[in-house]
């Protein structure tokens, strides 16, 4: 049930950001100066240097911070219709999948989940992240997705270890305990999903919107 | 020339952007990465070419002028 018809206890709290802002007025400059540029046919050193040199290369790189940011939401990830969004729109309906556990008791943040368990650890879990976000963008254009969807090589088994390593239950369970498969998981060898917890994702939204099973949402 | 060509192309890269500003989704942020980027390298080469190219005129006209003064006061001493 979505939050809002609950109450506004339920609604979650605000967390604007301006920079799309400051970028949308650093554009509209640039855009007032290039079209005078443009229409007269000459301008001021100093118009150039400001306007269509100093100027645009800032708001790009306020462009770059904002999708760095932006890329991180979840309504983000699924807004690549084809193969995305039938995998997003199973974490709010699927209920035994690994993803959608964690979304249905909130252990992940419904803003940035997908970022969150596929960012890996760390800083360069982070960068991770982004280079695989750049090969995303390269198979969209080049349209050489390959249904299945499947994950390069094992998953970083450290971005379910940063939550879980450290609570009591994980540490209680006896398999957790032993060495030989401690060993197996840091290694890439095995990983947490398939014989011991369910897979990530359903398999019925791993084959893009055309795919057998997809969800409805998705379509 | 040149000029008008930086400005086309700097407008060009705004709107892209603006686009990935006011609708962030995968379509604009590819649009942003692969399209914009180049756009507007070629649009702040062109106008720093334009700007040197100018540059250098104003330079040479400053020489040809001063070259000038100095014959003129050379033929008015003799």
């Amino acid at each position: 049930m979505n939050g809002e018809d609950l109450g506004p206890l339920f609604v979650r709290p605000a967390d604007p950001h301006y920079l799309w802002i400051f970028g949308a007025v650093l554009a509209g400059a640039c855009l007032a100066a290039a079209a005078i540029g443009l229409v007269r046919g000459r301008t001021s050193l100093a118009g150039v240097s400001v306007g269509l040199v100093a100027l645009p290369l800032f708001a790009y790189v306020i462009g770059y911070l904002f999708v760095l940011d932006e890329s991180k939401r979840v309504g983000f990830c699924g807004s690549c219709h084809e193969t995305m969004s039938p995998i997003v729109a199973a974490i709010a309906t699927d209920t035994e999948s690994l993803s959608a556990i964690h979304w249905g008791k909130g252990a992940v943040d419904h803003v940035t989940a997908c970022y969150q368990c596929h960012s890996g650890y760390g800083i360069w879990g982070a960068v991770g992240a982004k280079r695989a976000g750049m090969t995303h963008m390269l198979h969209t254009i080049t349209k050489s997705y390959e249904f299945p969807l499947k994950t390069r090589g094992p998953f970083d088994v450290n971005s379910c270890l940063g939550c879980h390593a450290e609570t009591e239950a994980f540490r209680a369970v006896e398999d957790h305990q032993d060495r030989e498969l401690q060993g197996a998981m840091l290694t890439g060898e095995i990983g947490c999903t398939g014989d011991c917890h369910p897979a990530a994702h359903p398999e019925s939204a791993l084959n893009g919107v055309g795919g057998a099973g997809a969800p409805e949402a998705a379509r | 020339m040149i000029l008008r060509l930086a400005c086309a192309l700097g407008i060009a890269a705004q709107l892209v952007l603006l686009d990935l500003l006011l609708r962030p989704s995968g379509r604009s942020a590819i649009l942003f990465t692969f399209v914009g980027s180049p756009l507007v390298a070629a649009a702040v080469l062109l106008a720093m070419l334009w700007a040197l190219r100018v540059f250098g005129r104003n330079r040479r006209a400053k020489l040809d002028r001063g070259d000038r003064d100095r014959g003129a006061g050379s033929v008015g001493a003799g």
